[in-house]
């Protein structure tokens, strides 16, 4: 075997043989001289190792740094009261060890950011003059300001009650079940514009155990009643305002048509004309078939007269069709004035009638919350000696029970209650909304985007990949254009994902969304928008009238000029017809009457899928040609011979075979498109959204909402968050959330794409 | 018989099926003709149309023309003093304003700066200083005349409203215009007032001082600032002046007084031009700086020519927006822009030097000018009665027009906006054009060369596209954006490479296929790593890391591989029986053993090894103790000239020449016996920052790799001319390869060490290149990090490339006796060398077009050093930061979509260029 002569390309073969090989060969009956070191190249092998060791380290070490901070975040830890050696005293959760430029440090967390001090502090080591475990420290998560630190002092019932004049104060309610304790006396205050103000409290529990008692009792019912009015605005306030808004926009798009149709008169086209010209041409297609199909065929393929005639007649139908309903000329009246006037009085009384069930639900809803803001809790940070006040601007009203989520005494819990607490801070990130301006709460919204997106992009996807592959794979015949498109598609594959983002914001947010939006933006002139139509019609009729010349009968050659020409005829028509649709004088947006706020027209979850979808397509295509290649042509020529055509060989034998490699494709697209950031960032992805794109309001699901995504998410809480420090906990626990998506997906596509292996393996012996 | 259906559906699938895998083709057509459609309006030039004007009641030419915001209406000031206002599409004269009851006659009239601030001197020696503009309001619906109610959409009617008119504009349905002129014009009073003004000027900065500069025509000059006073009991406010007094240095005897006057620089500077292009510069008691010893009042500084040409003169002058750049005109065509910049080598007093910035000669002579208020847009009247729209910057002719005069253009305007145009020729005819403006501030000039920019004395590609304000210049020069790209590209792919292609030429050949099963998924794992989360962890945790470690981070790169090798040698001296076992099955582990240890190594040793060579010289350390001299003056080098601080570059630059900068002088260190230094403690980031030091530890760290390449590979080839003779059988060949490798290693250091000497020698720092001042964003942490995201991509292809070689070569090699490592280098690599360039290639696509992670980890500066511890920025992180801000379709966002462009170019060639090698590769590996 000579290698040499068989390629005569490979550089060993023109370089003389190495020498160390020479001294490997066994002389002739001597004894075998031991080999050269230098021939096993041991060192590098080991330089090659080393490059693979490196490449472990790398990835194990990763994803050890996400799971283990991504894991420890809810895990609640100690809080230590620290003190100084200069005298004073704090509470912080020690948080890491730093090597500091006067020695050692410790970092502690000590919230009570609305107390005006640091959320976090460095301490050097060397001035702690000791620290301790009291067991009563306390951790409040709150809704906003994030946590407070303190020692638990008392749950009391507060009063700040206008009082009406001339009435005495009445006592205050006791929530039953609850101790009554010490009460304060009635303090009356006379506000600057002369009305009195009542004030007074009542302890339910003083000291650290009773309160930490009363928290327990009293915290959830607290939740339960924030949460009932937060509902009542989501549920009866957002659809009223939705209502409202509803009839400003009927109205204002009434108005438009108005205008529209006073600036555009009527055409001189008789009426009858459309409709009597559809009818003719519908009833002579209906009776151009059966003529046809009486008259005696040799071959069952169509000849190119008939089906040039029965395409005119069709095409005929169509534009009279398409006229009548474009033109619609017996709606082009003006609309009256009076119609318009009696449009804007019934809008201005729904639109009162609205305002006062809005104000109704308003005030029942300020009943509630006063209820709220009675129950309070005190717990006092040691530092300052204040409790946690109910906002930064009234520092001596202590904190309404219902704004704090969750209460924690982590040094008193023992080891399984850490770990309920641990559980339950996960449920909560994985259900709730976050606050704070992201640096607080939950994810919710964030992983449902995630998921909504996730699933329109491989809904987008999966076809146009498989289809593309098909014809890669059964219908191309290999030739320059299959490696045009090869290309094509290592390229879709090698383009930088922000380059998608570029196309998607420019392309489909900017000219689709305002096309969907608003309309052309250079709309044709009507005459030149009717040739263009003829001209899509003809090139039509054309092509398939070719089409049938150049297939005559089977056994006749191939014309490949005919072929090329019918090609261009249907290039010609696909051209034709999209400029058709985007430069159509009929059409003037969907959503003209929210303008200039865009409804399509900007950022939305819809483009975000679809340029994503552009993004992971050659991931799907790439899979897909990889399983379709994988049924063996044996199975296929077992179906041409029992008569199967060629897309019933497919759809029945093709395709079920490939489905685990569809499959493999279609998650590693999700996988992709769930890790994906850069694009997301120009088209889709905010920091925060309002409103989910699926939601229980009519059409149900808003693909032109923006979104939440958890990668984006990552992003704007590292980089954009105003507190950064807070905000990391967050992020890690963020990070490991999409770390393990796009790692669980992957592992799915392997291990289908294992199966798949297999079952090739097997199919081919 | 086939049914029907069957037939049909057949068809039609194909059909789809058919489309569908052409649109993917036209999927990336399209991406890339989108590309370029939005991105080419960038280069064409902007287009004109006139406005229908009718003959002008001009019977004199006016001294100024205001166009106003929308170019609705012009306002004329005559030499009788009369303000007259004309609306623009009609002609009417709508309102005539008439100052005093007595016609007074103008004798010179200031150009409007970008406030519209005029000053007006008159033949009776009065100065009148204040604004001239249109101003508009928008009516209410009851504001409305009767007279302008139905008009159409679009028009205009002159209406009497008090004492002048006003013209009202109908612009939507419901929405109507006013627009008024308007001065408020007030006297101010000179000190010594007599003589009538010859030359003047009045301009604001943008703190609202106001700066007036008048000169009378005996040479006598007034310089100050105007304050606006309101009289205690109230009234009208009174302007009052706080001046200085000067007087023009003649340039040459008989040269009379200026032609021009400018106040230049927020009122730092007075510029006097005299028609045969003398230009003198002088500074005034607002430029003083604090170092400056500069005696008060106001000094010539410098005096150059701003002509190009004998036997030219200039015909016109005025200052750009912003009062920096002065452009003159001459009667051969040219235009050119000038500007003082900071250049130490100057011979002027204040360090400054007046550089030309831009040039652009046309075929007829200049005969007016007129700035823009809003951009660097300048428009030219020529002779011939051509205007030209010149955008100085871009050095774009946005819109060239034929005014139709037939004679030369006396006087022209553009409006605020851009958007209108107007000129008057010498016989009063005037026409007047609707200007679109296009992409005027860029050109490929601008977009990929270099420009020189105000306030820099030489050309320089920078990137900077917004600004403070309006009147700053936007710099949109790709090139730094490019250059962020290649650098974060090559660095990353300079650790990325060489690490995956050396595990996956370890994986394929190496490898036992169970343990080859479990590493490759886990390695492409890694590539599954959402890119965000790298970076995140790349800017959090990786970049304070590296800062703290960044002395055993530099040594691990040179350590690591020598030690493995090292420790590889030493391995094979252990006797063959002992080591068998071991080797089969746990190599991996030793490896990695040997890995640890040189990492810890490298930790431990880091410390001493940067104490030991980034120490301060004893030069530093003699001036740090105060033992040094200063040097006289003209032995200074040319480029220091006159200046109380340096840049640590320009210290770094004395430095090589064993000079220092102490209090504003350059000294030279002396050594004097009785001196106590202080401790040469080594510290590698003040060694980075220029603070201490010499070039040669620096050299010899980056040398120390390719040193001890070079000392071995010398060494093999002598090796294996020495193995050939055949009398030498070594009776512990591993000893002798250990002890060679070991002289290798010495060898090579000692080659690093001679060359860095070398180079210092020369004068050479590596601080001016690869290294230099340390940020905690860097491109160290990038490449690092990048290795995450290029790795598995490269280590994955080429792992598939070199499985793909087919096993009977392996086979033959094997069997002609040549070991695994003989044929994994010289059989399996050369055949499937073009797969592995193949995935080098797609990772540096990968690398070139990374958004997230140079987007978290560096400080995207658009900076232009090569140095690997500074930040930059590429053009998909440029992208991500400034597209969402971007108004739709402006300039700002085609040149983001240009950056889009420029990317997807330079993808396509990697990407292009590896699939063909690929599908040779394919072939080739077919036909073995």
């Amino acid at each position: 075997m000579s290698l040499a002569t068989t390629d005569p390309g490979l550089p060993f073969a023109s370089s003389p043989p190495p020498v160390a090989v020479r001294a490997a060969t066994p002389r002739a009956g001597g004894a075998r001289k031991p080999t050269s070191p230098l021939a096993h190249g041991e060192p590098l092998v080991w330089i090659m190792g080393a490059g693979l060791v490196l490449c472990i380290v790398m990835i194990a070490g990763i994803l050890a740094l996400v799971a283990v901070h991504g894991a420890a975040t809810f895990w609640p830890r100690p809080i230590d009261r620290v003190a100084l050696r200069d005298g004073t005293t704090f509470l912080g959760i020690p948080l890491r060890d730093e090597q500091g430029p006067d020695g050692p440090r410790r970092l502690y967390r000590t919230g009570n950011r609305d107390a005006g001090l640091p959320p976090f502090r460095w301490v050097d080591l060397a001035a702690v003059a000791g620290t301790e475990r009291p067991p009563d420290a306390l951790l409040l998560d709150r809704r906003n300001w994030g946590i407070w630190l303190g020692e638990p002092t008392a749950v009391t019932i507060e009063r700040t009650d206008l009082l009406p004049p001339d009435a005495a104060p009445v006592q205050l309610e006791i929530p039953p079940g609850a101790q009554r304790g010490r009460q304060t006396d009635d303090v009356l205050e006379t506000l600057p514009d002369g009305s009195r103000r009542v004030r007074s409290r009542v302890y339910l529990a003083e000291g650290a155990a009773p309160t930490l008692a009363a928290l327990a009792s009293a915290q959830p019912e607290a939740a339960a009643r924030f949460a009932r009015i937060e509902a009542g605005t989501r549920e009866t306030l957002g659809p009223i305002n939705g209502r409202i808004e509803r009839a400003r926009l009927d109205l204002r798009a009434l108005e438009l048509e108005a205008a529209r149709r006073a600036g555009d008169p009527l055409p001189a086209l008789p009426r009858w004309a459309f409709g009597g010209l559809a009818a003719l041409a519908t009833i002579a297609l209906a009776v151009s078939g059966p003529l046809a199909r009486r008259r005696p065929s040799a071959d069952r393929s169509p000849r190119a007269g008939r089906v040039a005639v029965r395409l005119a007649i069709a095409a005929v139908g169509i534009a009279a069709a398409l006229a009548a309903t474009l033109e619609h000329p017996w709606s082009r009246t003006p609309i009256p004035a009076e119609r318009i006037e009696a449009a804007r009085a019934s809008t201005a009384r729904l639109t009162a009638a609205l305002e006062a069930e809005y104000a109704r639900a308003v005030a029942e809803l300020a009943a509630l919350r006063v209820t709220d803001d009675r129950l309070r809790v005190i717990v006092t940070d040691p530092a300052t000696g204040r409790f946690a006040p109910r906002r930064q601007t009234e520092p001596d009203e202590p904190l309404p029970l219902s704004q704090v989520t969750r209460v924690t005494a982590p040094n008193a819990e023992p080891w399984s209650g850490k770990l309920a607490i641990y559980l339950d801070r996960w449920w909560s990130f994985l259900s709730e909304e976050p606050r704070d301006a992201n640096t607080d709460g939950g994810v919710f919204p964030v992983i449902f985007g995630t998921v909504v997106l996730t699933i329109l992009l491989s809904i987008a996807v999966v076809p146009l990949g498989v289809v593309a592959a098909l014809y890669l794979r059964e219908y191309a015949r290999q030739g320059p254009l299959v490696s045009l498109i090869r290309i094509a598609v290592n390229n879709l594959a090698g383009v930088p994902s922000i380059v998608y983002g570029v196309f998607g914001l420019g392309f489909f947010c900017y000219t689709v969304g305002g096309y969907i939006d608003r309309g052309s933006p250079l709309p044709a002139p009507r005459s030149l928008w009717w040739i263009g139509l003829g001209g899509v019609l003809l090139s039509l009729i054309l092509g398939a009238t070719l089409a049938a010349a150049a297939r005559t009968s089977p056994e006749s050659r191939p014309r490949p000029f005919l072929a090329r020409l019918v090609a261009l005829c249907w290039a010609l028509a696909v051209a034709l017809a999209i400029w058709l649709v985007a430069s159509t004088p009929y059409f003037s947006g969907f959503f003209a009457e929210k303008l200039p706020s865009p409804t399509y027209g900007g950022k939305g979850i819809l483009w975000g899928a679809l340029t994503l979808a552009l993004l992971t397509l050659p991931v799907v295509i790439v899979a897909t040609e990889e399983a379709i290649a994988a049924v063996p042509r044996s199975v296929r020529e077992g179906s041409y011979g029992c008569g199967g055509s060629k897309w019933q060989t497919i759809r029945r034998i093709v395709l079920p075979q490939a489905l685990p490699g569809i499959m493999t494709g279609a998650i590693l697209a999700m996988a992709r498109g769930a890790g994906e950031v850069a694009p997301l960032m120009l088209v889709g992805a905010v920091k925060l959204a309002p409103e989910l794109p699926v939601s229980g309001d009519f059409p149900f699901i808003h693909p032109e909402r923006s979104f939440m995504h958890l990668g984006f998410h990552i992003y704007d809480l590292g980089f954009q968050s105003p507190d950064s420090e807070a905000a990391r906990p967050l992020v890690w626990t963020t990070t490991l959330l999409l770390v393990l998506i796009v790692l669980v997906l992957n592992l799915a596509a392997i291990l289908v794409r294992g199966r798949l292996r297999a079952r090739v393996i097997n199919a081919s012996v | 018989m086939t049914s029907r259906s069957v037939y049909l559906w057949d068809r039609l699938a194909g059909a789809v099926i058919r489309g569908g895998g052409i649109a993917v083709l036209a999927c990336v057509l399209g991406i890339c003709l989108y590309l370029v459609l939005t991105a080419l309006p960038l280069f064409r030039s902007g287009s004109a149309t006139t406005i229908p004007a009718p003959a002008l009641p001009i019977h004199e030419l006016p001294r100024l023309a205001v166009l106003g915001e929308y170019g609705q209406a012009v306002a004329l000031l005559g030499p009788d003093a009369t303000l007259r206002s004309i609306a623009l599409p009609g002609g009417e004269v709508f309102s005539e304003v008439r100052r005093g009851d007595r016609p007074r006659e103008v004798a010179v009239v200031s150009a409007p700066d970008r406030a519209g601030l005029v000053a007006v001197a008159f033949a009776d020696g009065g100065v009148d200083v204040g604004t001239i503009r249109i101003d508009t309001r928008i009516l209410a619906d009851a504001e409305v005349p009767a007279s302008a109610a139905s008009i159409p959409i679009g028009a205009s009617v002159p209406v009497v409203r008090g004492a002048a008119g006003v013209l009202i504009e109908r612009t939507g349905e419901r929405q109507f215009r006013e627009s008024t002129a308007a001065s408020d014009l007030r006297p101010v009073i000179l000190p010594g007032a007599g003589g009538p003004i010859a030359r003047l000027d009045f301009r604001g900065d943008p703190g609202g001082a106001r700066f007036l500069a008048t000169l009378a025509a005996d040479g006598a000059g007034v310089f100050g600032t105007v304050r606006s006073v309101r009289p205690l009991g109230g009234g009208i406010p009174r302007e009052r002046l706080t001046s200085t007094p000067f007087s023009i240095v003649p340039p040459a005897p008989g040269a009379g007084i200026p032609d021009w006057l400018f106040i230049a620089f927020d009122g730092r500077h007075l510029l006097a031009l005299w028609r045969d292009g003398t230009l003198q510069r002088y500074v005034t008691p607002s430029a003083a700086t604090p170092g400056m010893t500069s005696p008060p009042g106001i000094r010539l500084v410098e005096t150059v020519s701003v002509l190009d040409g004998a036997g030219v003169r200039l015909s016109a002058a005025g200052m750009l927006l912003g009062g920096v750049t002065l452009v003159v005109a001459d009667d051969a065509g040219g235009l050119r822009a000038y500007q003082p910049a900071r250049d130490p080598a100057s011979p002027a007093a204040d360090a400054m030097r007046t550089v030309r910035s831009s040039a652009r000669r046309f075929d007829a002579p200049v005969s007016a000018l007129a700035m823009s208020g809003r951009e660097r847009v300048v428009a030219v009247g020529l002779a011939d009665g051509t205007l030209v729209v010149h955008h100085l910057t871009s050095g774009k002719d946005v819109v060239e027009v034929d005014a139709g005069f037939g004679d030369p253009v006396a006087t022209a305007a553009v409006s605020p906006r851009g958007d209108t145009l107007f000129a008057i020729g010498q016989d009063g005819r005037s026409a007047a054009w609707a200007i679109d403006r296009g992409h005027a501030e860029s050109s490929l000039g601008v977009l990929f060369g270099r420009r020189v920019y105000e306030g820099e004395a030489a050309p320089r590609w920078t990137y900077q596209s917004s600004a403070a304000d309006d009147a700053a210049e936007v710099k949109m020069s790709l090139v730094p954006l490019i250059y962020g790209t290649l650098k974060a590209t090559v660095v990353g792919m300079f650790l990325a490479v060489p690490l995956a292609v050396l595990a996956a030429i370890y994986t394929s050949e190496f490898m036992r296929p169970e343990a080859r099963r479990v590493i490759k998924p886990a390695v492409e794992m890694m590539a599954s790593l959402p890119s965000v989360v790298l970076g995140f962890i790349a800017a959090m945790v990786l970049a304070p890391y590296v800062r703290q470690f960044l002395p055993a981070i530099l040594l691990a790169v040179v350590a690591v591989p020598l030690g493995v090798l090292m420790l590889a040698h030493l391995w094979m001296i252990v006797p063959q029986d002992a080591r068998t076992g071991l080797s089969r099955r746990w190599r991996l582990g030793l490896i990695a053993v040997a890995v640890g240890s040189m990492v810890a190594a490298s930790a431990l040793l880091a410390r001493p090894i940067e104490r030991m060579l980034f120490v301060p010289s004893r030069a530093d350390r003699l001036v740090a103790a105060g033992s040094f001299e200063p040097l006289p003056p003209d032995a200074w080098p040319a480029w220091v000239g006159r200046r109380d601080t340096m840049s640590a570059d320009e210290e770094r630059r004395l430095r090589v020449r064993g000079l220092y900068f102490r209090a504003g002088a350059v000294v030279r260190p002396v050594d004097a016996p009785d001196v106590t230094l202080p401790p040469a403690t080594g510290d590698l980031r003040r060694w980075l920052d220029g603070g201490i030091g010499r070039p040669w530890p620096g050299w010899f760290l980056a040398l120390a790799l390719p040193g001890v390449l070079c000392a071995w590979l010398i060494q093999s080839r002598i090796d294996r001319r020495r193995t050939r003779s055949p009398d030498s059988s070594p009776r512990s060949p591993a000893v002798l390869e250990a002890a060679r490798f070991a002289l290798a290693i010495t060898l090579g250091l000692c080659l690093a060490a001679a060359s860095a000497a070398l180079l210092g020698a020369f004068g050479l720092d590596p601080r001016d290149s690869v290294f230099g001042p340390f940020s905690q964003r860097n491109a160290l942490v990038v490449g690092i990090i990048m290795g995450f995201a290029v790795i598995p991509l490269v280590y994955t292809i080429s792992e598939d490339a070199l499985r793909s070689v087919p096993n009977a070569l392996r086979s033959a090699s094997l069997g002609v006796g040549a070991t695994a490592w003989q044929t994994a280098l010289r059989v399996v690599l050369p055949a499937a060398g073009s797969g592995v360039f193949s995935a080098c290639m797609i990772g540096l696509g990968r690398a070139v077009g990374e958004t997230m992670i140079v987007l978290m980890a560096t400080g995207n500066t658009p900076e232009m050093t090569p140095n690997i511890f500074s930040g930059f920025r590429t053009l998909a992180a440029n992208i991500a930061v400034e597209l969402p801000e971007a108004e739709k379709g402006g300039t700002h966002y085609r040149v983001l979509f240009l950056c889009g462009l420029v990317l997807f170019a330079m993808t396509f060639v990697i990407n292009t260029s590896a699939e063909v090698v690929r599908q040779r590769v394919r072939r080739r590996t077919a036909a073995l």
